[in-house]
Protein backbone atom coordinates (compact mmCIF):
# COMPACT_ATOMS: atom_id res chain seq x y z
CA UNK A 1 0.00 0.00 0.00
CA UNK A 2 1.40 3.41 -0.94
CA UNK A 3 1.75 6.36 1.44
CA UNK A 4 -1.08 8.02 -0.46
CA UNK A 5 -3.32 5.05 0.22
CA UNK A 6 -2.34 4.94 3.89
CA UNK A 7 -3.09 8.63 4.55
CA UNK A 8 -6.37 9.44 6.28
CA UNK A 9 -6.24 13.22 5.79
CA UNK A 10 -4.26 15.07 3.15
CA UNK A 11 -4.52 18.85 3.11
CA UNK A 12 -2.67 20.98 0.60
CA UNK A 13 -3.13 24.58 -0.60
CA UNK A 14 -5.60 23.53 -3.24
CA UNK A 15 -9.33 23.93 -2.67
CA UNK A 16 -11.40 26.20 -0.47
CA UNK A 17 -14.81 27.75 -0.08
CA UNK A 18 -16.32 30.28 2.30
CA UNK A 19 -15.12 29.33 5.77
CA UNK A 20 -13.71 25.98 4.66
CA UNK A 21 -10.28 24.68 3.69
CA UNK A 22 -10.98 21.48 1.81
CA UNK A 23 -8.73 18.48 2.28
CA UNK A 24 -7.94 16.46 -0.81
CA UNK A 25 -8.32 13.14 1.02
CA UNK A 26 -10.55 12.17 3.90
CA UNK A 27 -13.95 13.40 2.74
CA UNK A 28 -15.94 16.31 4.11
CA UNK A 29 -15.10 15.43 7.71
CA UNK A 30 -11.42 16.10 6.89
CA UNK A 31 -12.10 19.72 5.89
CA UNK A 32 -10.94 22.54 8.17
CA UNK A 33 -13.10 25.37 9.49
CA UNK A 34 -11.58 28.74 8.63
CA UNK A 35 -12.36 31.91 10.57
CA UNK A 36 -10.96 35.35 9.90
CA UNK A 37 -13.21 38.23 10.90
CA UNK A 38 -11.89 40.61 8.28
CA UNK A 39 -10.75 40.66 4.69
CA UNK A 40 -7.04 40.22 3.90
CA UNK A 41 -4.70 40.11 0.95
CA UNK A 42 -2.53 37.46 -0.63
CA UNK A 43 0.05 37.19 -3.40
CA UNK A 44 -1.64 35.21 -6.17
CA UNK A 45 -0.10 32.77 -8.67
CA UNK A 46 0.77 35.67 -10.99
CA UNK A 47 2.68 37.38 -8.20
CA UNK A 48 0.09 40.11 -7.79
CA UNK A 49 -1.44 41.26 -4.51
CA UNK A 50 -5.17 40.63 -4.41
CA UNK A 51 -7.97 40.98 -1.87
CA UNK A 52 -9.38 37.94 -0.08
CA UNK A 53 -12.79 38.19 1.58
CA UNK A 54 -13.64 37.47 5.22
CA UNK A 55 -13.37 33.79 6.25
CA UNK A 56 -11.80 32.76 2.92
CA UNK A 57 -8.57 30.76 3.33
CA UNK A 58 -5.54 32.31 1.70
CA UNK A 59 -3.50 30.33 -0.81
CA UNK A 60 -0.43 32.52 -1.00
CA UNK A 61 2.38 32.43 -3.58
CA UNK A 62 4.87 34.84 -1.98
CA UNK A 63 7.67 32.26 -2.31
CA UNK A 64 6.58 31.23 -5.80
CA UNK A 65 4.60 28.14 -4.79
CA UNK A 66 1.31 27.85 -2.97
CA UNK A 67 1.06 27.85 0.82
CA UNK A 68 -1.86 28.09 3.21
CA UNK A 69 -1.11 31.43 4.87
CA UNK A 70 -2.05 31.89 8.52
CA UNK A 71 -1.22 35.22 10.17
CA UNK A 72 -1.86 37.00 13.44
CA UNK A 73 -3.95 40.12 13.77
CA UNK A 74 -2.07 43.19 12.59
CA UNK A 75 -2.82 46.86 11.99
CA UNK A 76 -1.27 48.97 9.24
CA UNK A 77 -0.60 52.20 11.12
CA UNK A 78 -0.07 54.13 7.89
CA UNK A 79 -3.19 56.15 7.03
CA UNK A 80 -2.62 56.25 3.26
CA UNK A 81 -0.57 53.28 2.11
CA UNK A 82 -0.60 54.29 -1.56
CA UNK A 83 0.19 58.00 -1.21
CA UNK A 84 3.68 59.44 -1.24
CA UNK A 85 3.58 61.82 1.68
CA UNK A 86 4.71 62.69 5.18
CA UNK A 87 2.75 61.00 7.95
CA UNK A 88 2.78 61.35 11.71
CA UNK A 89 2.15 58.00 13.36
CA UNK A 90 1.62 57.39 17.08
CA UNK A 91 3.73 54.40 18.19
CA UNK A 92 4.49 52.53 21.40
CA UNK A 93 7.94 51.41 22.55
CA UNK A 94 7.62 47.91 21.08
CA UNK A 95 9.17 46.36 17.95
CA UNK A 96 7.68 47.72 14.75
CA UNK A 97 8.27 46.72 11.13
CA UNK A 98 7.97 49.08 8.19
CA UNK A 99 7.81 47.70 4.67
CA UNK A 100 7.12 48.79 1.11
CA UNK A 101 7.56 47.90 -2.55
CA UNK A 102 9.45 50.21 -4.91
CA UNK A 103 12.69 51.97 -5.65
CA UNK A 104 12.21 54.98 -3.38
CA UNK A 105 12.91 55.35 0.30
CA UNK A 106 11.23 56.10 3.62
CA UNK A 107 13.02 58.23 6.18
CA UNK A 108 11.98 57.83 9.79
CA UNK A 109 12.40 60.67 12.27
CA UNK A 110 10.86 61.82 15.54
CA UNK A 111 10.93 58.95 18.05
CA UNK A 112 13.21 56.85 15.81
CA UNK A 113 15.72 57.68 13.09
CA UNK A 114 16.45 55.40 10.14
CA UNK A 115 16.13 55.16 6.36
CA UNK A 116 14.74 52.21 4.43
CA UNK A 117 15.64 52.13 0.75
CA UNK A 118 13.77 50.16 -1.90
CA UNK A 119 15.43 47.70 -4.26
CA UNK A 120 12.87 47.30 -7.07
CA UNK A 121 9.29 47.86 -8.13
CA UNK A 122 8.34 44.24 -7.33
CA UNK A 123 10.58 43.79 -4.31
CA UNK A 124 9.35 44.24 -0.78
CA UNK A 125 11.87 45.63 1.68
CA UNK A 126 11.37 45.84 5.43
CA UNK A 127 13.02 47.22 8.53
CA UNK A 128 12.32 46.16 12.11
CA UNK A 129 13.09 48.63 14.87
CA UNK A 130 11.96 49.64 18.35
CA UNK A 131 11.06 53.32 18.67
CA UNK A 132 10.55 55.35 21.79
CA UNK A 133 6.88 55.93 22.56
CA UNK A 134 5.52 59.01 20.82
CA UNK A 135 5.11 60.33 17.31
CA UNK A 136 7.06 58.77 14.45
CA UNK A 137 7.43 60.83 11.30
CA UNK A 138 7.55 58.86 8.03
CA UNK A 139 8.73 60.79 5.00
CA UNK A 140 8.50 59.13 1.57
CA UNK A 141 10.81 59.86 -1.31
CA UNK A 142 10.54 58.46 -4.83
CA UNK A 143 8.55 55.38 -5.69
CA UNK A 144 7.05 53.93 -2.49
CA UNK A 145 4.11 51.52 -2.90
CA UNK A 146 2.09 49.41 -0.46
CA UNK A 147 3.57 51.12 2.57
CA UNK A 148 2.97 49.34 5.86
CA UNK A 149 3.96 49.97 9.47
CA UNK A 150 2.86 47.38 12.01
CA UNK A 151 3.62 46.74 15.68
CA UNK A 152 5.17 43.33 15.03
CA UNK A 153 8.81 42.20 14.77
CA UNK A 154 8.21 41.06 11.17
CA UNK A 155 6.20 42.14 8.15
CA UNK A 156 2.88 40.44 7.40
CA UNK A 157 0.78 40.46 4.25
CA UNK A 158 -0.17 43.83 2.83
CA UNK A 159 -3.01 45.72 4.53
CA UNK A 160 -4.18 48.49 2.18
CA UNK A 161 -5.30 51.77 3.74
CA UNK A 162 -6.92 54.94 2.44
CA UNK A 163 -7.84 57.68 4.85
CA UNK A 164 -7.80 55.48 7.96
CA UNK A 165 -5.53 52.86 9.48
CA UNK A 166 -6.81 49.30 9.02
CA UNK A 167 -6.64 45.95 10.76
CA UNK A 168 -6.55 42.44 9.37
CA UNK A 169 -7.84 39.99 11.98
CA UNK A 170 -6.11 36.69 12.78
CA UNK A 171 -6.59 33.50 10.79
CA UNK A 172 -7.95 30.43 12.56
CA UNK A 173 -7.89 27.02 10.83
CA UNK A 174 -9.17 24.11 12.90
CA UNK A 175 -11.52 21.20 13.34
CA UNK A 176 -10.55 18.58 10.73
CA UNK A 177 -11.39 14.96 11.34
CA UNK A 178 -13.41 13.13 13.98
CA UNK A 179 -13.05 10.08 16.19
CA UNK A 180 -13.18 7.76 13.19
CA UNK A 181 -10.35 9.58 11.38
CA UNK A 182 -7.61 8.97 13.93
CA UNK A 183 -6.33 5.79 15.45
CA UNK A 184 -5.77 5.97 19.20
CA UNK A 185 -3.38 3.04 19.00
CA UNK A 186 -0.93 4.41 16.46
CA UNK A 187 -0.47 6.98 13.73
CA UNK A 188 1.59 9.75 12.15
CA UNK A 189 1.19 13.53 12.01
CA UNK A 190 3.07 15.10 9.11
CA UNK A 191 3.56 18.79 8.32
CA UNK A 192 5.48 20.66 5.66
CA UNK A 193 5.90 24.40 6.00
CA UNK A 194 7.41 27.22 8.01
CA UNK A 195 6.48 29.86 10.56
CA UNK A 196 6.54 33.61 9.99
CA UNK A 197 9.25 34.36 12.54
CA UNK A 198 10.95 33.38 15.76
CA UNK A 199 8.18 35.07 17.67
CA UNK A 200 8.85 33.97 21.24
CA UNK A 201 5.55 32.11 21.39
CA UNK A 202 4.58 28.50 20.69
CA UNK A 203 2.82 27.65 17.42
CA UNK A 204 0.91 24.36 17.53
CA UNK A 205 -0.26 21.90 14.91
CA UNK A 206 -1.98 19.11 16.77
CA UNK A 207 -4.21 16.08 16.80
CA UNK A 208 -6.05 16.10 20.10
CA UNK A 209 -9.26 15.36 21.94
CA UNK A 210 -9.79 19.13 22.20
CA UNK A 211 -7.77 19.39 25.38
CA UNK A 212 -4.15 19.07 26.46
CA UNK A 213 -4.85 15.69 28.12
CA UNK A 214 -4.60 13.67 24.92
CA UNK A 215 -2.58 15.12 22.09
CA UNK A 216 0.03 14.56 19.47
CA UNK A 217 1.47 18.00 18.97
CA UNK A 218 4.10 19.47 16.74
CA UNK A 219 5.01 22.98 17.70
CA UNK A 220 7.39 25.65 16.71
CA UNK A 221 8.74 26.35 20.15
CA UNK A 222 9.11 29.75 21.79
CA UNK A 223 12.91 29.37 21.81
CA UNK A 224 14.58 30.41 18.56
CA UNK A 225 14.64 27.85 15.75
CA UNK A 226 13.34 24.95 17.82
CA UNK A 227 10.80 22.35 16.80
CA UNK A 228 9.18 20.52 19.70
CA UNK A 229 7.08 17.39 19.97
CA UNK A 230 4.61 16.71 22.77
CA UNK A 231 2.61 13.55 23.33
CA UNK A 232 0.11 13.30 26.17
CA UNK A 233 -2.15 10.43 27.11
CA UNK A 234 -4.78 10.46 29.82
CA UNK A 235 -3.43 13.73 31.18
CA UNK A 236 0.16 12.50 31.47
CA UNK A 237 2.79 14.09 29.27
CA UNK A 238 4.93 11.18 28.06
CA UNK A 239 7.01 13.03 25.47
CA UNK A 240 8.17 16.64 25.51
CA UNK A 241 11.38 17.12 23.55
CA UNK A 242 12.71 19.65 21.10
CA UNK A 243 15.44 19.92 18.50
CA UNK A 244 17.18 22.85 16.86
CA UNK A 245 16.79 23.35 13.12
CA UNK A 246 18.50 25.74 10.73
CA UNK A 247 15.66 28.25 10.66
CA UNK A 248 11.97 27.95 11.47
CA UNK A 249 11.23 30.42 8.70
CA UNK A 250 12.60 27.99 6.09
CA UNK A 251 10.48 25.21 4.67
CA UNK A 252 10.86 21.91 6.56
CA UNK A 253 9.16 18.51 6.49
CA UNK A 254 8.35 17.14 9.94
CA UNK A 255 6.67 13.88 10.95
CA UNK A 256 5.72 12.53 14.37
CA UNK A 257 5.09 8.79 14.70
CA UNK A 258 3.18 7.62 17.78
CA UNK A 259 2.42 4.18 19.13
CA UNK A 260 2.63 2.64 22.61
CA UNK A 261 6.33 2.59 23.52
CA UNK A 262 7.32 3.74 20.04
CA UNK A 263 7.65 7.46 19.37
CA UNK A 264 9.82 9.18 16.78
CA UNK A 265 10.16 12.59 15.17
CA UNK A 266 11.66 12.97 11.73
CA UNK A 267 12.76 16.25 10.17
CA UNK A 268 13.94 16.56 6.58
CA UNK A 269 14.69 12.87 6.19
CA UNK A 270 16.48 12.40 9.53
CA UNK A 271 15.18 10.70 12.67
CA UNK A 272 15.87 13.35 15.33
CA UNK A 273 13.96 12.12 18.39
CA UNK A 274 12.86 8.76 19.76
CA UNK A 275 11.13 7.56 22.93
CA UNK A 276 10.24 4.02 23.94
CA UNK A 277 8.33 4.62 27.16
CA UNK A 278 4.90 6.00 26.47
CA UNK A 279 1.20 5.29 26.24
CA UNK A 280 -0.68 6.14 23.07
CA UNK A 281 -3.13 9.07 23.34
CA UNK A 282 -6.85 8.44 23.82
CA UNK A 283 -9.89 9.87 22.09
CA UNK A 284 -8.19 11.82 19.31
CA UNK A 285 -10.83 13.56 17.23
CA UNK A 286 -9.50 16.90 16.02
CA UNK A 287 -6.69 18.10 13.74
CA UNK A 288 -6.08 21.83 14.09
CA UNK A 289 -3.56 24.58 13.49
CA UNK A 290 -3.63 25.26 17.23
CA UNK A 291 -4.07 23.32 20.46
CA UNK A 292 -7.64 23.30 21.69
CA UNK A 293 -8.13 26.85 20.42
CA UNK A 294 -4.95 28.25 22.01
CA UNK A 295 -1.42 28.88 20.72
CA UNK A 296 -2.42 29.19 17.05
CA UNK A 297 0.01 28.37 14.28
CA UNK A 298 1.03 31.37 12.19
CA UNK A 299 3.04 30.53 9.13
CA UNK A 300 2.94 28.90 5.73
CA UNK A 301 1.65 25.36 5.37
CA UNK A 302 2.47 23.37 2.24
CA UNK A 303 0.75 20.23 3.46
CA UNK A 304 -0.65 18.47 6.51
CA UNK A 305 -1.17 14.72 6.43
CA UNK A 306 -2.34 12.20 9.01
CA UNK A 307 -1.98 8.43 8.95
CA UNK A 308 -3.75 5.93 11.17
CA UNK A 309 -0.81 3.53 11.14
CA UNK A 310 2.72 3.95 12.46
CA UNK A 311 4.80 4.18 9.29
CA UNK A 312 8.13 2.40 8.95
CA UNK A 313 11.42 4.24 9.16
CA UNK A 314 11.85 3.85 5.40
CA UNK A 315 8.43 5.40 4.79
CA UNK A 316 9.09 8.28 7.21
CA UNK A 317 12.45 8.96 5.61
CA UNK A 318 10.82 9.02 2.19
CA UNK A 319 7.97 11.24 3.41
CA UNK A 320 10.18 13.84 5.07
CA UNK A 321 13.13 14.03 2.72
CA UNK A 322 13.37 17.52 1.22
CA UNK B 1 -18.13 26.44 11.28
CA UNK B 2 -17.67 30.22 11.75
CA UNK B 3 -20.12 31.88 14.08
CA UNK B 4 -22.05 34.20 11.81
CA UNK B 5 -24.99 34.58 14.13
CA UNK B 6 -23.88 37.42 16.39
CA UNK B 7 -21.13 39.94 15.81
CA UNK B 8 -20.69 43.46 17.12
CA UNK B 9 -17.91 45.90 16.33
CA UNK B 10 -17.58 48.73 18.86
CA UNK B 11 -15.11 51.57 19.53
CA UNK B 12 -14.21 52.36 23.14
CA UNK B 13 -12.23 55.22 24.57
CA UNK B 14 -10.50 54.61 27.90
CA UNK B 15 -8.56 57.04 30.06
CA UNK B 16 -5.24 55.33 29.37
CA UNK B 17 -3.59 52.08 28.27
CA UNK B 18 -3.59 50.65 31.79
CA UNK B 19 -7.33 51.00 32.08
CA UNK B 20 -7.87 49.34 28.68
CA UNK B 21 -5.47 46.52 29.56
CA UNK B 22 -7.26 45.83 32.84
CA UNK B 23 -10.59 45.60 31.03
CA UNK B 24 -9.15 43.18 28.48
CA UNK B 25 -7.27 41.07 31.04
CA UNK B 26 -10.57 40.29 32.76
CA UNK B 27 -11.38 38.10 29.76
CA UNK B 28 -8.31 35.89 30.20
CA UNK B 29 -8.17 32.91 32.57
CA UNK B 30 -5.19 31.81 34.68
CA UNK B 31 -3.77 29.83 31.76
CA UNK B 32 -3.71 32.96 29.64
CA UNK B 33 -6.55 31.75 27.43
CA UNK B 34 -9.18 34.15 26.14
CA UNK B 35 -12.55 33.24 27.64
CA UNK B 36 -14.73 35.13 25.16
CA UNK B 37 -14.77 35.08 21.37
CA UNK B 38 -13.51 38.57 20.63
CA UNK B 39 -10.75 40.43 18.82
CA UNK B 40 -9.22 43.37 20.69
CA UNK B 41 -7.55 46.04 18.56
CA UNK B 42 -5.44 48.41 20.64
CA UNK B 43 -5.37 51.71 18.78
CA UNK B 44 -3.97 54.15 21.35
CA UNK B 45 -4.15 57.71 20.00
CA UNK B 46 -4.86 59.01 16.50
CA UNK B 47 -3.23 61.91 14.74
CA UNK B 48 -6.10 64.38 14.32
CA UNK B 49 -3.98 67.08 12.63
CA UNK B 50 -0.63 66.36 10.99
CA UNK B 51 2.41 68.28 12.19
CA UNK B 52 4.18 70.61 9.80
CA UNK B 53 7.92 70.62 9.09
CA UNK B 54 10.38 72.80 7.21
CA UNK B 55 12.65 71.57 4.43
CA UNK B 56 15.18 70.40 7.02
CA UNK B 57 12.54 68.36 8.81
CA UNK B 58 12.39 70.68 11.77
CA UNK B 59 8.94 70.81 13.33
CA UNK B 60 7.01 74.02 12.75
CA UNK B 61 3.77 72.92 14.35
CA UNK B 62 3.31 69.78 16.42
CA UNK B 63 0.75 67.11 15.42
CA UNK B 64 -2.53 67.22 17.32
CA UNK B 65 -3.42 63.87 18.87
CA UNK B 66 -6.74 62.47 20.04
CA UNK B 67 -7.45 62.22 23.74
CA UNK B 68 -7.79 58.97 25.70
CA UNK B 69 -6.85 55.45 24.63
CA UNK B 70 -8.86 54.06 21.73
CA UNK B 71 -9.74 50.37 21.56
CA UNK B 72 -11.85 48.64 18.92
CA UNK B 73 -13.42 45.30 19.75
CA UNK B 74 -15.10 42.75 17.52
CA UNK B 75 -17.40 40.79 19.85
CA UNK B 76 -18.23 37.56 18.05
CA UNK B 77 -20.68 36.16 20.58
CA UNK B 78 -22.25 39.30 22.02
CA UNK B 79 -24.77 41.71 20.55
CA UNK B 80 -23.92 44.52 22.98
CA UNK B 81 -21.04 45.64 25.20
CA UNK B 82 -20.40 43.39 28.20
CA UNK B 83 -20.99 44.62 31.73
CA UNK B 84 -18.67 47.51 32.63
CA UNK B 85 -17.84 48.47 29.04
CA UNK B 86 -20.93 50.36 27.90
CA UNK B 87 -19.95 53.68 29.45
CA UNK B 88 -16.70 53.71 27.43
CA UNK B 89 -18.41 53.32 24.04
CA UNK B 90 -17.85 56.15 21.58
CA UNK B 91 -19.14 56.74 18.06
CA UNK B 92 -16.66 59.05 16.31
CA UNK B 93 -17.79 60.78 13.13
CA UNK B 94 -14.40 60.01 11.62
CA UNK B 95 -13.32 56.65 13.15
CA UNK B 96 -9.72 56.86 11.83
CA UNK B 97 -9.60 53.05 11.86
CA UNK B 98 -11.46 50.26 10.11
CA UNK B 99 -11.41 46.52 9.71
CA UNK B 100 -9.96 45.49 6.37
Amino acid sequence: MSLLDKATIITTPTAHSNGVLHSIKGGAVADFDVVRGSAATRVNAEGLIEDVATNIPRLDYTDGTASILLEPQSTNLVVNSELNNVENIVVSAVPHTISFYGTGSITLSGVHSATLSGTGANDRVSLTFTPSAGTLICTDSGNVDNKQLEALPYATSYIPTSGAIATRLADSVSGAGDATTFNDTEGVLYFEGSVLANSGTSRFISISDGSTSNRVALLYYSADNRVRAILSSGGTKFVDSNVTISSVTDNHKVAIKYKANDFAMWIDGVKVLTDTTLNAPIGLNNLSFDLGGSSPFYGRAKSVITFDTALTDAELECLTTI
Amino acid sequence: MPNNNIMKYIRYEFNDKEQADSKIEAFYNEEGELTTDAAFIRLNKFVMTEGTYDSEGVEITAPVLSTGYALDVLWRDLDASPYGWKSYEVTPSNPKHKLL
